[in-house]
């Protein structure tokens, strides 16, 4: 955590003494951390399937892009029920701002995500334009809400497990 | 019946958010000069108390319950992305609420009145678009927009020449 010259408030001083150690984690590795890098790279690889589909017109992209805007948003609906875990059960991480500004960030990301697999479904036909708009709209999510989150690991030290001997 | 519940319970967290995030910046507004430390630490925990237990549970019911109802209404007309982009705003509204109140309260921490009529302004405006978009459900036809440009395969046709300049 980065040091503050300024003297630290009683407000904050509570906040720095509360446990940020993750909750839900496998052998020491933090579950949640670990999730997240599949529904980010499954959004960002559905915008470009979409690109694809644009630049080429081959029907083979609008099947890959159900696939995957379909992984994305499951996978993304796993990584959020780990987080909102740890969220809820940490007492360090619910007390922090940052951490519910990332998750609010996050379920707008899934509630978009979601939209993008049920559109592909219903009426693949629309994918260009409108799936092409709501992958964009996803991906600008995934960077809104990845920065948050990867602020809150590596500044805050949020849902770590740094072991005794370290 | 779980749709009804899903309705009730999302139309209240997002009125519980809007509210919260309108009234948010005229508390900002309260951090002055000259304000003795005691109520500043009590004004700083009330804030937090305001955005942690409050505001955001209620933004993480309001999405969350958004997203079910997503697909127990089958939801995926025009109208509806646009009202996802106005979410999406009143989130990013949201973000930088929470990053105000990281800041604020340090020392050199003010919220200048500019900032406190503009985001007040532009969250009303938001959240008034919102309810518009979701009272009304405009019939809008996503492939009005589609045009030539966004036949599959149009990109290629349109990029051709300058491939063609790259690779002979």
């Amino acid at each position: 955590m980065v040091e503050e010259k300024e003297p630290v408030s009683p407000v904050m001083a509570d906040l720095r003494e509360m446990d940020l150690t993750s909750a839900v984690a496998v052998a020491g590795h933090p579950l949640h951390a670990m999730s997240v890098h599949f529904p980010i790279a499954l959004v960002i690889g559905t915008l470009g399937i979409d690109v694809l589909y644009w630049f080429w017109g081959d029907p083979f992209f609008l099947r890959a892009g159900v696939w995957s805007a379909g992984f994305a948003f499951a996978f993304g609906v796993a990584a959020a029920l780990v987080g909102t875990a740890e969220l809820l059960l940490v007492k360090g991480i619910r007390s922090r701002v940052g951490s519910w500004t990332h998750a609010v960030a996050a379920m707008t990301l899934l509630a978009i995500a979601g939209t993008n697999w049920g559109l592909r479904l219903v009426a693949p036909e629309e994918v260009l334009p409108h799936g092409l708009a709501l992958s964009v709209l996803a991906s600008i999510f995934t960077g809104i809400a990845g920065w948050h989150g990867g602020k809150l690991v590596f500044d805050h030290g949020v849902g770590l497990m740094v072991s005794p001997d370290e | 019946m779980i749709v009804t519940v899903l309705k009730i319970a999302h139309i209240t967290a997002i009125s519980v958010w809007a509210a919260g995030l309108i009234c948010m910046p005229f508390l900002f507004r309260q951090r002055i000069d000259q304000i003795e430390d005691r109520d500043l630490h009590r004004m700083h925990a009330m804030v937090r108390f305001l955005h942690i237990v409050i505001v955001s549970p209620a933004a993480f019911v309001a999405v969350g319950t958004g997203t079910a109802l997503i697909f127990f209404q089958q939801t995926f007309d025009a109208w509806f992305t646009i009202k996802l982009f106005l979410v999406g705003l009143l989130a990013i509204i949201h973000v930088l609420t929470g990053l105000v109140i990281l800041k604020l309260f340090k020392e050199a921490g003010r919220y200048p009145k500019w900032r406190y009529l503009m985001v007040t302004g532009m969250t009303t405006v938001v959240v008034a678009c919102i309810l518009v978009v979701v009272s009304a459900k405009p019939r809008i036809d996503a492939m009005d927009f589609a045009g030539e440009i966004f036949v599959p395969g149009a990109l290629g046709t349109m990029l051709d020449p300058l491939i063609r300049q790259v690779i002979p």
